[in-house]
């Protein structure tokens, strides 16, 4: 028998806001998919949510461990499977500026 | 106790056209200026503890309404007032998202700031326990020792941009018929000289954005990968201090017009993520060789982005 995997309960790390660099502590379910995390904590932290066409901000996370590495996660991977107690994430964005009038 | 509405008017017949919310980025950028603005009046003490934000209130009397704000540290505070026009990029970007998805008819609106009516129906899953704001201490630091001849009597903060460093920007953007772009990597200090601004950053290194482009005249891309490599090269004294990218079109403009403006796209991003009272945007003209020229600088004074002028020195 295939055993039920936990998806209650949190994983507490840092989230790290890139420009300000101000950390704050989060506890983060761990059956979120890393996407799901990714657009609670750009919203969470006041990050912009929607670009000029209105559509969703797109953001990826990228962990810093306390051993010193650095990743960038898998959107597609779980919060429970992909962060650990005490990593610090911070979401960054893919951003276009420009002027589509020229 | 930030929530914040923007309301936008038909400027011809005053009637409310649509109420928008304000992002939380709006209110930081505001706490985040009155802080400055305590520190470089010497109200606030410059030793990098940790802030509070006092007060944060929409005052509409008669006239137009306006926000105070106020921050304190320690047993000091200090209190700012911003006319609804501190607003002004806020609402080009709204309205320029509104009218990109059709939501408004163009025209020609008024805006204020208003009470937030509606409460968000959208749960976070996550836990935050948001740490207090700890902007840091400025180091102090003197615009002549920096290159600087004589300091003038601006009232935005000091941009000092090394020749080399506007040389490399001007040189990336002629050598692409397509927009690029860089990030610009800062010291800030406090001016040691009376100038009426005391703010000063420097320029220490412009870092060319890998993927950097959209590969279009009119676009630039900056990939998450990219600012994660910017990030990666900070330091405490160096610090990612805004973007430079090139407007290539300017040829295509009508003759005589000025391509070095900031669109409502680079506006989005302005006040989206480089919204702190040292960051700056630049915007590179490729015609041009000279990088007195061929560069344009915008910064936030009285958390308002503005278009100032450089100090380009030789050292």
């Amino acid at each position: 028998m295939e055993a039920a995997e936990d998806v209650n309960g949190y994983v507490t790390a840092s989230v790290r806001h890139f420009m300000t660099k101000t950390t704050s502590e989060a506890d983060l379910p761990l059956g979120l998919s890393i996407e799901e995390a990714t657009g609670e904590i750009a919203r969470a932290i006041g990050l912009p949510e929607v670009d000029l066409e209105n559509r969703a901000q797109r953001y990826e996370l990228f962990v810093h461990r306390r051993n010193g590495g650095a990743e960038h996660l898998n959107p597609s991977a779980r919060v429970g499977d992909a962060i650990a107690p005490g990593d610090l994430v911070e979401p960054l964005p893919e951003v276009t500026p420009g002027h589509p009038g020229a | 106790m930030f929530d914040l509405d923007l309301l936008l008017r038909d400027a011809t017949t005053g009637h409310e056209v649509r109420r928008e919310s304000l992002p939380a980025h709006v209110a930081e950028r505001l706490i985040a200026d009155t802080h400055a603005s305590g520190v470089l009046a010497g109200v606030l003490p410059n030793d990098g503890a940790p802030i509070r934000v006092d007060g944060f209130s929409l005052e509409t009397g008669d006239g137009p309404a306006r926000l105070r704000v106020e921050v304190g540290m320690g047993e000091t505070s200090f209190q700012k007032l911003y006319s609804h026009a501190v607003l002004r990029d806020d609402a080009e970007v709204i309205i320029a998202r509104l009218l990109q998805t059709k939501a408004i008819e163009k025209g020609t609106y008024t805006f204020t700031p208003a009470s937030r009516t509606a409460t968000s129906t959208v749960g976070g899953r996550i836990r935050l326990r948001p740490a207090p704001r700890r902007p840091g201490r400025l180091p102090g630091g003197s615009l002549v020792e920096r290159g600087v001849r004589e300091p003038r009597a601006c009232r935005h903060p000091a941009i000092v941009l090394p020749r080399r460093q506007a040389q490399a920007l001007v040189s990336q953007a002629r050598a692409s018929e397509v927009e690029v772009g860089a990030s610009l990597m800062v010291e800030t200090f406090l001016v040691e000289e009376p100038v009426p601004c005391r703010l000063g950053l420097r320029v220490l290194e412009v870092v060319e954005l890998a993927h950097g482009t959209a590969g279009t005249e009119t676009h630039l891309r900056i990939t998450p990968e990219a600012l994660a490599a910017v990030g990666a090269r900070e330091t405490e004294a160096r610090r990612a201090g805004g973007l430079a990218h090139s407007h290539p079109f300017g040829r295509k403009l009508e003759p005589g017009a000025d391509p070095r403006f900031l669109s409502s796209e680079d506006k989005a991003v302005a006040t989206g993520w480089y919204w702190q009272p040292h960051h700056i945007q630049m915007i590179v003209d490729p015609r041009f060789t000279d990088p007195e020229d061929a560069i344009a600088a915008y910064a936030w004074v009285d958390a308002a982005l503005v278009r100032v002028c450089l100090y380009l020195t030789e050292g």
